[in-house]
């Protein structure tokens, strides 16, 4: 078993979201069996479903909840881009990242989470940290 | 417009044969609406506990299970976070919390919290904090 300690810290000064400043912080110590180390690859798919898609997480590959930290590289905000549950009717869009941003989340095991961009070439970074198996 | 500044570290000396310890951060600009950190409490029933109003814009989202119903029992109940269509997102167990940038491409759609299990009766204190993106 390993530990991974994730951090959180989200800051606003004041008089910019509100009159008072904002800090947020949480701190989350995961027991971890395995973990994906830090992957990247580049996305060539720019439509849900279309050929150059990058799986992030395969249904059922933990039984329990495992941890998703999950980043799109590109310093172009409008390089979107996007994760959907590919395993839920409909196959929803539930996560949209700008060049930059990042997710940090527990998952829903039985779920495959996939993902496309808005443009091709994209680089997603992420890591899964597994709980059990 | 005004600034949200989100950080994320990751550490650990043995997930991994080398040193596993990074940081990310990540400038946002972010409009109205947003809400401020809230609690709720959250019920088997969806629509007991929406956290973000139906929209098309990209929502940043914080979601925290308190691991208590009313900040002082404890429950162990999950919690899903889901679309207000019935899409679940993520499940936060006792204390686990996430951030991510929420977006449904296909709809208008908001987002709910909901129990996981049948018992009416069960309630799970939830903490949340949301901002649009600009």
């Amino acid at each position: 078993m390993a530990t991974i300690t994730a951090q959180m810290v989200m800051a606003s000064a004041a008089g910019e979201l509100l009159s008072d400043a904002l800090a947020i912080s949480q701190t989350a110590t995961i027991t971890s069996t395995a973990t994906t180390g830090i992957a990247r690859r580049p996305i060539t798919a720019t439509s849900k479903g279309a050929s150059g898609e990058v799986t992030i997480y395969t249904a059922d590959d933990f039984a329990a909840i495992s941890y998703i930290y999950i980043r799109n590289t590109d310093s172009t905000a409008s390089d979107y881009i996007y994760v959907y549950d590919d395993t839920t009717s409909g196959d929803p869009v539930i996560l949209k990242l700008a060049g930059g941003d990042w997710a940090f989340m527990p998952t829903i095991a039985d779920k495959t989470l996939k993902a496309y961009a808005a443009t091709s070439g994209t680089i997603v970074e992420w890591i899964v940290f597994g709980t059990d198996q | 417009m005004a600034t949200l500044t989100p950080t994320l570290t990751l550490d650990s000396s043995d997930a991994t044969t080398d040193v596993l310890a990074f940081s990310v951060t990540d400038s946002l600009t972010i409009t109205v609406p947003h809400q401020s950190l809230s609690k709720i409490n959250a019920t088997a029933t969806p629509g007991d506990a929406t956290i973000v109003p139906a929209s098309t814009a990209i929502v940043y989202l914080y979601v925290k299970h308190t691991g208590t119903t009313d900040g002082s029992t404890s429950t162990v109940r999950q919690v899903d976070v889901e679309f207000t269509t019935g899409e679940a997102i993520a499940r936060l167990s006792t204390g686990e919390w996430l951030f991510m940038p929420v977006h449904h491409a296909e709809a208008s759609v908001g987002v709910n919290l909901h129990v996981q299990h049948s018992d009416s009766a069960d309630e799970v204190q939830m903490e949340y904090a949301y901002w649009t993106k600009g």
